[in-house]
């Protein structure tokens, strides 16, 4: 039996309207927002002064936010290399038959359900920590003391160290996308080119990766949307040291404030900081764009 | 006909239970965000019973609500869980509500006003609170006149610390409120050189440092004697540059160079003068090795373990680090010291300090009760819970002050001038963060010299300032 048109609209009315209202207004009111200056998150629309495109030209102009972009593109493409070298390795392996896969795909994805911020204070505090880091001590056990007294938060590491402690709890959960994806490929492949006499590296070139194009597509995009809107490490690992400020920190630094520290004053800008969301949004839609372009969407049947 | 209506009113059922879930969700989190006291109040019943058995007091009645910038694990909450106690033992029909925010107060406080929520004292830095809060702020020049709570035959004006009471006043004529009262101070702080008493004995320092000659002396001896002088954290590397040229030039100047859209008073000669100093502290290895990897708390618990001597901080370090530190640690502080050549507008007249203060709402409907609780808070024996269990500078004047800040009180007598935080050197907002912090980086790491930072500073000013 076929519902009726109208039945079928009734039902997708509560997805609707829940939609529009927690999703829609707040976008359009943001993109209202980043033409205004505003003092307070919580300022009456009567408070905000129109300034036409006036933050967007600040933005431009600011090294800061100028700076932040560049480390965001960094994060995605040295992270995202990183991530994916090492996700599908694991997720490869994982794959092969290997004993214990349980256990070991369970303890590739624990850093993920550990929180961000724990992670981040583990990863400063007691892996890069200077005089009893985990760095320090085992170079130090192993006699290189060059690679021991690198201070690995200082302004020329600490980007990189950034980038390695976070990529360390994601690959995990990228991993487990991509495992599940070789897990539905038909093992009739594999068995027919193992017959054929096919070295490890032929099956994944020929036929893991071009059979994994639909979900490497979708995992790169999720990756895209995880790296633009980088965050919480950012905030704990450089405060709001330039080297590794992103545009989502900046964009909570100009709406909520600075504050590493109670005792300062702050001065707000909520219209800069939607207008950053803004950006972030557009640039997120864009490469989303570009990745479906350069991965065609006719799907794969096997 | 029947299995469409059906179908109609089962939807309707479900947007009915869903949207009822979304408004619980609403309701719970705010509940469970309210913390009240658990102090039982039974415990501290007869004696405070007996102290103040007044019938004026005795009659109010209502609810108070109280938004505390303190969390509840930090011992402040501890003193004010029993000031709160002792309140309702006086006024038992009073209910009170307490809302440990810890420090999420200042994103929170202004929403929640705007919004009416029922808020009637809270805590905040009464500069920010007058600026950004002005509307909703109750003046107390009446209500200050009213007897304090433990301090004999005093109003509550009177029993507080006269500088502080004076520096508040002060603050409402620049946020364009009428001059008089509007919080009343409590937590004072200052920013000061923290130092390990027992590692300047075994350098053989007898007196701490006034003048930039005999800070680096100090230097020399405590180098000499095996321990790194100098430390700090990147959460507070603008205290070091801000306390250098605000010393010497006072922090009007300091803020102006940070704004200064030439970049022509980066080529001050003070600032090379800065650079030069700065150099030296680093070539002489008085700075710690690890200043530029240090994350804070790294630094501060160097110094409570004693591998560095020196850390300039807020008086509020002894009671952060005293996990760490422990009971034994002999606590020293003193100034920025004098630096040579400057304008006579820094120097030690010049001190940022500051305090919490305790704000009444404007639109609170339990005035009278409120202002009750609030004696109580500032009364003389809740700040000396504060003194002794969170190492915190008492409010009241004749309370003693804790033996790690006994120090400090020689900088408030010094101080006439209040210095903004970090001296002005964070007013240039993005460029402060993104280009004067991480510049003096690199000349206290020695990856330039004195003349590329000044070359550096002015070009880079000119071309953050050149699109504005």
């Amino acid at each position: 039996m076929r519902m009726q048109k109208s039945i079928i609209a009734l039902f997708l009315l509560p997805a609707v309207i829940i939609y529009l209202v927690i999703f829609l207004y707040p976008t359009l009111r943001t993109l209202a927002m980043s033409f205004y200056d505003i003092p307070s998150l919580s300022s009456k629309v009567a408070e905000w002064k129109f300034v036409g495109l006036l933050n967007y030209e600040d933005l431009m102009h600011s090294s800061y936010f100028t700076g932040s972009v560049k480390n965001v593109l960094g994060i995605w493409a040295i992270g995202g290399v990183l991530i994916f070298a090492f996700a599908f390795l694991f997720a490869v392996i994982l794959t092969s038959g290997v004993r214990g896969k349980n256990f070991w795909r369970s303890l590739i994805f624990l850093p993920n359900t550990v929180s961000a911020v724990v992670l981040s204070v583990v990863w400063l505090q007691y892996i890069f920590n200077s005089s009893y880091g985990l760095l320090t001590t085992v170079f130090n056990r192993l006699g290189l003391t060059a690679l021991a007294n690198i201070q690995w938060t200082d302004n020329e590491h600490i980007y990189f160290s950034m980038i390695i402690a976070f990529s360390f709890g994601s690959i995990g959960y990228f991993m487990l996308i991509l495992n599940a994806g070789i897990d539905r490929i038909p093992t009739d492949y594999y068995e027919a080119a193992t017959l054929e006499g096919a070295s490890v590296g032929t099956k994944f070139f020929k036929i893991t990766l071009p059979l994994l194009r639909d979900v490497f597509r979708t995992t790169l995009v999720l990756w895209t949307i995880t790296a633009f809107n980088f965050f919480v490490w950012s905030a704990t690992f450089g405060l709001d040291d330039p080297h590794t400020v992103t545009p989502a920190f900046y964009m909570y630094q100009k709406v909520f404030g600075r504050g590493n520290s109670v005792y300062v004053e702050e001065v707000f800008n909520v219209g800069s900081g939607a207008s950053v969301g803004i950006l972030i949004t557009i640039a997120i839609l864009v490469v989303s764009a570009l990745i479906n372009r350069f991965f065609p969407k006719d799907r794969l049947e096997y | 006909m029947n299995k469409k209506r059906k179908t109609f009113v089962s939807l309707l059922l479900s947007t009915m239970l869903a949207l009822s879930v979304l408004a619980g969700c609403g309701k719970s989190n705010n509940t469970e965000a309210t913390a009240t006291p658990s102090a039982s109040p039974s415990e501290t019943t007869p004696a405070a019973a007996t102290e103040k058995a007044s019938a004026e007091a005795s009659s109010l009645e209502g609810k108070v609500v109280f938004w505390s910038m303190w969390s509840n694990t930090e011992p402040q909450s501890k003193v004010i869980d029993e000031a709160v106690a002792d309140f309702k033992a006086a006024n038992p029909k009073v209910d009170v509500e307490v809302k440990y925010n810890g420090r999420d107060i200042n994103k929170l406080i202004k929403p929640a006003l705007e919004s009416g929520q029922q808020i009637d004292i809270f805590e905040q830095d009464p500069g920010a609170a007058l600026a950004n809060l002005k509307d909703h702020v109750l003046k107390l020049d009446d209500l200050l006149a009213q007897q304090s709570v433990g301090s004999d035959g005093k109003t509550v004006k009177d029993s507080i610390l006269p500088s502080l009471m004076d520096w508040v006043k002060s603050l409402s004529v620049t946020a364009g409120l009428d001059e008089g009262y509007y919080a009343i101070p409590q937590q004072p702080y200052a920013v000061l050189f923290f130092y390990n008493k027992a590692l300047f004995e075994k350098a053989g320092i007898t007196a701490v440092p006034a003048s930039w000659e005999e800070f680096l002396a100090d230097c020399e001896l405590l180098k000499k004697s095996g321990v790194e002088p100098i430390t700090f954290d990147d959460a507070y590397r603008d205290l070091f540059i801000g306390g250098y040229l605000g010393s010497a030039m006072g922090s009007d100047w300091t803020d102006k160079l940070v704004k200064d859209k030439t970049g022509d008073m980066w080529k001050d000669p003070m600032v090379l003068q800065f650079a030069k100093d700065i150099q030296n502290l680093k070539d002489k290895d008085y700075f710690s090795k690890k200043i530029a990897g240090n994350k804070y708390p790294a630094g501060q618990q160097d110094l409570a373990l004693g591998k560095v001597a020196m850390y300039l901080n807020g008086t509020w370090l002894p009671n952060e680090i005293s996990a760490t530190a422990g009971p034994d640690f002999k606590w020293g502080s003193f100034q920025f010291p004098i630096i040579p050549n400057g304008n006579d507008k820094g120097g030690q007249q010049g001190l940022t300090f500051g305090a919490q203060g305790l704000l009444l709402n404007k639109n609170s409907k339990n005035v009278p009760a409120a202002f009750e609780l609030v004696k109580y808070l500032v009364g003389k024996k809740a700040q000396e819970g504060m003194a002794k269990q969170a190492v915190a500078i008492p409010a009241t004047v004749d309370t003693e002050w804790p033996a790690p800040l006994a120090e400090a009180a020689v900088a408030f007598n010094n101080a006439k001038v209040n210095m903004p935080w970090g001296f002005g050197i964070d007013n240039g907002a993005d460029f402060s963060t993104g280009t004067v912090i991480p510049v003096f980086m690199e000349l206290a790491t020695g990856k330039i010299g004195p003349d590329e930072y000044v070359a550096k500073m002015a070009a880079e000013a000119k071309k953050f300032y050149a699109g504005k």
